[in-house]
């Protein structure tokens, strides 16, 4: 096997990914480019699921299955995102989350 | 064992009597609770008289019950009860024996007259008189169930109505007294439940009820050690011990005048009347290891509370601290472990309750006309009115064991039995009478003796309706001053049988 | 009538008229005096009927007793001679509170009528009269007891009575505090015979007189037990007879009106220490020490306020150091052991003390002064009736022969002479002689001023007069003639010499000092000595009370009371709430509504914990 076929390859990247949306996630001020990095996230736990799939020889499809229903979530989870970020840019006009701290002890 | 035998008999009665009549007296008020929360807002009169009506209703019937009641059978008697939830031993079942006989008519009377006194209440008048109804139905309940759960339901029952009353008909610093009284409280009882709680886990328990915990559970002596100790601290709390009493004299200032009537007179009784009932009832063992200890807090009670008095300017401020020192002289009694000990301490409670009630009672009336309970404010209030000076004096002259007033009979009686029992205590616990003989005369000569203060003179006194609740109280007093083997007849079984004797 | 109804009458009569004068309206409370006569007439006559019933103790002693408390069934302490502790309630007639009972009820109607005189213009007279009936029903309810708790139940009523009326003016700042301070003496004595109660019913479980006879006492108790609980009866004693050092009270108690300090502060409630003595003589008889100590206080009373009785320049002070001073006499005479004697002298006294008090009374309400030199400034001695019967109290005061007051003391010197030692009979000697020292300096000050501005007396109604004349009257005849009805009545000449001649000494230095008033006063302003200065500050007793309740009593409940502030409410109660508060506000910070921090403290845990786990 090369070493583009080895699963640690894809953890690699898969981590990468991961860690890219945590310090975007941690970092921006800017709810989108949260929602970006929250995706990236996402993607990498996706990406994880497929190369677990294809590198373990237990059931060929259920990586492949969770990692469409990680997308539909997403979907469903930007749509959200989305919607409640364009809420508060017509309250606020900002989208800057630290503008939105009205529930604070 | 001695009380597996005489609780026996408890199965030879009739489950429930041909009248329910302890339901009906716990039943008074609610009713009363609901035609009031039903009467429209307006009709203030018509809701004054739904609440009186429910009161002079429970009145008459406890004292009804009063000659309905045997002293000369052991035990409980008139048991009501009514399965409620079977598997966890919760059952609707109230009795009575010579312990709560006289603390009902002593919430009746209370009641009654905190009732009549409240007649100049004008501010959300409904709700007032339903938060009243709704208290006193839970004190009843504390008083006539025999089974743990609903002790504690009751109790609770009886808690919150008390806040309500203090924050929103209250005065100085009312939402800090009232919060301070909750808290405590809630603290008394959640010791008190954890208590209930063990007993209720214990092997062979899984009931809370009070006789079956008696017949069937064997306390173990450490156990009942430990149980003494938290549902003291727990009752103890309510009874204002030593060093939990400071919620009383702030609560007591911060309450409007029934609801002071009925926290001093009443509420503070629940916590001995606990003591009594479920302390050393089921746990006779843990009441004696731990009845030194008591004595020795009782003692603080007494002297440290009237030693404090002494220093107060507010005239409710007075009061509460002499009922801090009054209820050591129950506590006192409680920690004789003996029957003198016990029926002293269940009369005092009876004729504290009266007492504290009368002085609330004055206190209340002189606070309304002169805007002030200060003493330095007031003065030679016995010139301009002098009937309402009167109760006063006769609630001090009864505060200071007076003989010919229920409580010296009380003291009398406590103070024999701690002599018997610890003399040292005893002793020392006499010198109260001299303290709270000084602080009593002194709130008197400043307050209604002394030339008159002319900002009060306008200040009016009693008419023929608010003399009435006075004078019941009073004559209460003087009553079972004059007849105390009365009442000595009402308790002397019971509270032999309380301790194993006869 | 049975000897029972009769009882119930003299114990009720007072009460019903009380009862009577609080429940009539305002309108016609003009009719209290009338109830208040009337009723105390129909006591007096009633008394006065069982003493001729039974005038040569026939048929005596009569008991009727009923249980009022079962306090146990079984032995509160062990050892004990009965098997179950039991009060009641009852009468008991002998001949010792049949005297008594004579003694209280008449004297208290001749009060009565009196008070009509003096008290005309107050318009709190309902209340008085209503008080004072209130006062004759504890008075006669403690003589009648037949056991000891129901004497401490009156005595304590006769105590708040006291409080009461010498608190009738409540108006005044003094007469308030003397009330109280009457009060709280009187309360703190009283500690003592509660105490000595109780221990009593523990230890010999029964209280009736009839059952306390000495032997009985001597068989149960020992000496040390029977001391300490007969010492602390008598401090009960102590307090209402006003016995050092509990006498301070009583000086103050003059506040009240006249009339009031005539019936409880002389002739009755202060002398119901001294009956209390004689009731229960076998209690204290049991232990010669009690007996010893007994005589001391006496002693120290007795010559103590005789010596302040010499320098008072009001009235009432006289005659209440002077009361002070022969109820110590009379304590003396009862420790000695003669209880006859002692309540020999308690009879004519009342009547002698209740004939000066009515007659100061009298005085004052004309002249409206208490200081004896304004009094004969303002014309006292153009008052016929009141010097006269003045005249007459004060001889039987010094034990001129043959008033009563002579027969009495004369009796009590020669029972200390015969059992109190030298000491003890010295200490009465020189009692006599300063008891009539300060009797003739009252009657000279007031016999011999020149008048200055003098005030004419009012025109009084014939129902005035009377009321103010048939008392004073009354009383002077009884003070002459009480004297002979003694018991033991014999004369001894060696001290009927001692006698006179103590009267003659002391009527003679007062009249060396005082046959000019005026002159006398002056010295009496300019006099500065060491002595003198002790005298006046009255042996500094009143200091010692002041110290020990406010620089004592009241420091420690100001420290317990900052303690119960400082400690028990702000250190334990709420610093505990405030403390759960501020951890609340700590733990609230972490909730600061910034997204991104929420989202730092969950990745920073969650890395953490898989540090921790993996």
């Amino acid at each position: 096997m090369s070493a583009a076929q080895s699963l640690s390859s894809y953890l690699l990247i898969s981590a990468a990914l991961f860690s890219i949306g945590v310090f975007g996630l941690l970092s921006r001020r800017n709810l989108v480019a949260i929602l970006i990095s929250l995706e990236l996230i996402l993607n990498s736990a996706s990406l994880n699921f497929v190369a677990f799939n294809k590198f373990s020889l237990v059931d060929k499809a259920l990586g492949q299955v969770f990692a469409i229903f990680i997308i539909a979530l997403a979907a469903a989870e930007v749509c959200i995102g989305l919607s409640l970020i364009l809420l508060l840019h017509r309250k606020k006009d900002s989208i800057n989350v630290d503008e939105a701290r009205e529930l604070r002890g | 064992m001695g009380g597996r035998h005489r609780h026996s008999d408890r199965f030879l009665l009739p489950m429930t009597p041909p009248f329910p009549i302890l339901s009906a007296i716990l039943l008074c008020p609610v009713v009363g609770l609901l035609l009031v929360l039903l009467t429209p807002r307006k009709y203030e009169t018509l809701i004054k008289l739904t609440a009186l009506a429910s009161a002079l209703g429970t009145l008459v019937l406890s004292v009804v019950l009063l000659f309905i009641f045997k002293p000369s059978v052991p035990g409980f008697q008139l048991i009501e009860h009514m399965e409620w939830i079977k598997s966890y031993g919760i059952h609707y079942s109230n009795a009575v024996d010579g312990l709560n006989v006289s603390m009902i008519l002593l919430t009746a009377i209370v009641i009654f007259c905190g009732i009549l006194v409240s007649w100049s209440v004008t501010y959300r008048v409904k709700d007032f008189f339903a938060n009243m109804l709704f208290l006193v139905s839970g004190v009843f309940g504390v008083f006539m169930t025999t089974n743990l759960f609903f002790f504690f339901l009751f109790y609770e029952i009886a808690v919150i109505p008390m806040y309500l009353l203090i924050v929103i008909w209250g005065s100085t610093n009312k939402e800090y007294a009232a919060m301070k009284l909750t808290l405590y409280l809630l603290l008394g009882s959640a010791l008190m439940f954890a208590g209930f709680l063990y007993m209720y886990s214990l092997p062979d328990a899984r009931t809370f009820d009070l006789i079956a915990l008696k017949q069937n559970v064997r306390f173990t002596p450490e156990v009942q050690n430990i149980l003494f100790l938290g549902l003291f601290i727990g009752f103890g709390v309510l009874a204002a011990c030593f060093p939990f009493h400071v919620w009383s004299p702030d609560g007591h200032v911060a309450a409007p005048t029934a609801a002071s009537m009925l926290h001093a007179g009443v509420l503070m009784k629940l916590g001995a009347f606990g003591i009594l009932r479920v302390g050393v009832y089921l746990l006779p063992e843990g009441a004696r290891h731990w009845a030194d200890w008591v004595a020795v807090l009782a003692l603080c009670n007494i002297v440290y509370g009237a030693m404090v008095a002494t220093q107060q300017k507010d005239l409710k401020y007075i009061v509460g601290y002499s009922s801090v020192s009054h209820m050591g002289i129950v506590l006192l009694g409680i920690a004789t472990m003996t029957t003198v000990g016990f029926n002293g301490a269940i009369f005092q409670m009876f004729a504290h309750g009266i007492m504290t009630a009368l002085f609330f009672a004055c206190v209340g009336f002189i606070y309304d006309g002169c805007h002030t309970r200060m003493l330095d404010e007031l003065g030679g209030l016995s010139k301009q009115a002098p009937v309402i000076s009167a109760f006063f004096i006769i609630a001090g002259l009864c505060g200071l064991g007076l003989p010919g007033m229920g409580s010296f009979v009380a003291e009398l009686l406590v103070t024999i039995a701690a002599i018997g029992t610890y003399p040292a205590i005893g002793i020392i616990s006499i010198v109260a009478l001299l303290i709270t003989a000084f602080y009593v005369l002194t709130a008197i000569q400043k307050a209604f003796y002394g030339p008159a203060n002319p900002h009060h003179a306008d200040f009016k006194d009693l008419d023929w309706f608010q003399f009435i609740p006075r004078a019941f109280l009073v004559a209460c007093l003087i009553f079972f001053g004059i007849f105390p083997d009365i009442f000595i007849n009402w308790v002397s079984l019971s509270t032999k049988t309380l301790l194993g004797i006869g | 009538m049975t000897d029972l109804h009769l009882f119930w009458v003299i114990q009720l009569a007072p009460l019903l008229a009380f009862l009577l004068i609080q429940v009539l309206p305002k309108t016609i409370n003009k009719v209290a005096p009338a109830i208040g006569m009337a009723f105390s007439l129909t006591a007096a006559l009633a008394s006065l009927n069982l003493s001729f019933a039974h005038s040569q103790g026939a048929g005596l002693p009569v008991e009727f007793s009923r249980q009022w408390l079962v306090v146990a069934d079984y032995a509160v302490w062990p050892n004990i001679p009965v098997p179950h502790y039991t009060l009641s309630v009852g009468f008991l007639l002998d001949p010792l509170n049949l005297l008594m009972i004579t003694l209280v009820t008449t004297i208290s109607f001749f009060v009565q009528l009196f008070s009509f005189y003096y008290m005309n213009e107050d318009p709190s007279r309902p209340r008085y009269f209503g008080f004072l009936s209130f006062f004759s029903f504890s008075m006669t309810g403690l003589v009648l007891s037949n056991n000891l708790l129901q004497t401490f139940l009156f005595w304590e009523l006769v105590g708040l009575t006291s409080y009461l009326l010498i608190g009738f003016w409540f108006e005044k700042k003094s007469a308030a505090t003397a009330a109280r301070k009457a009060f709280v003496i009187n309360r703190l004595a009283d500690l003592g015979f509660y105490l000595g109660i109780i221990l009593l019913f523990l230890l010999f479980g029964t209280l009736g007189f009839a059952t306390l006879k000495a032997d009985a006492l001597r068989n149960v108790l020992g000496h040390g037990t029977l001391t300490l609980i007969g010492l602390l009866i008598f401090c009960g004693v102590m307090g209402k007879s006003a016995q050092f050092p509990f006498h301070v009270w009583l000086p103050d108690a003059m506040e009240g009106p006249t009339p009031v300090s005539a019936l409880i502060h002389s002739a009755t409630m202060v002398a119901a220490g001294v009956f209390l003595l004689a009731r229960a003589f076998d209690l204290f008889s049991a232990s010669h020490t009690t007996l010893l100590v007994i005589l001391s206080i006496g002693a120290i009373t007795a010559l103590m306020s005789a010596t302040l009785a010499a320098i008072q320049r009001d009235i009432k002070r006289i005659l209440a150091y002077s009361t002070v001073s022969q109820l110590g006499l009379m304590v003396m005479a009862i420790g000695a052991g003669s209880a006859e004697s002692g309540m020999f002298h308690l009879s004519t006294h009342a009547y002698f003390k209740s004939l000066l008090f009515l007659t100061s009374g009298a005085f004052i309400h004309r002249f409206h002064t208490n200081d004896i030199w304004e009094i004969a400034d303002r014309g006292g001695k153009k008052d016929a009736v009141a010097l006269g019967c003045l005249a007459f109290g004060l001889l039987s005061l010094s034990g001129v022969p043959p008033f009563a007051g002579f027969f009495s003391k004369d009796l009590i010197l020669e029972v200390l002479k015969h059992h109190g030692g030298i000491f003890f009979y010295g200490v009465a000697v020189l009692v006599s002689f300063l008891t009539a020292y300060y009797s003739f300096r009252l009657f000279f000050v007031i016999a011999l001023s020149k008048i200055g501005h003098e005030v004419r007396a009012h025109h009084e109604s014939l129902t005035l007069k009377i009321s103010r004349a048939l008392p004073l009257f009354s009383l002077a005849a009884l003070s002459l003639i009480t004297g002979f009805t003694g018991h033991a009545f014999h004369l001894n000449m060696e001290l009927l010499i001692t006698t006179v001649i103590l009267v003659v000494a002391g009527g003679a230095l007062a009249y060396s000092q005082f046959k000019d008033p005026a002159a006398a006063e002056a010295a009496l302003r300019g006099n500065q000595g060491f002595i003198f200065k002790i005298l006046e500050r009255k042996f500094f007793m009143d200091d010692a009370y002041d110290f020990l309740v406010k620089k004592v009593g009241l420091a420690l409940g100001r420290w317990l009371n900052a303690f119960d502030r400082a400690v028990i409410n702000s250190l334990m109660v709420n610093q505990t709430s405030f403390s759960v508060m501020r951890l609340g506000r700590v733990v609230s910070r972490l909730q600061n509504g910034l997204l991104q921090d929420y989202l730092a403290w969950a990745v920073g845990i969650g890395i953490l914990i898989v540090f921790c786990f993996l």
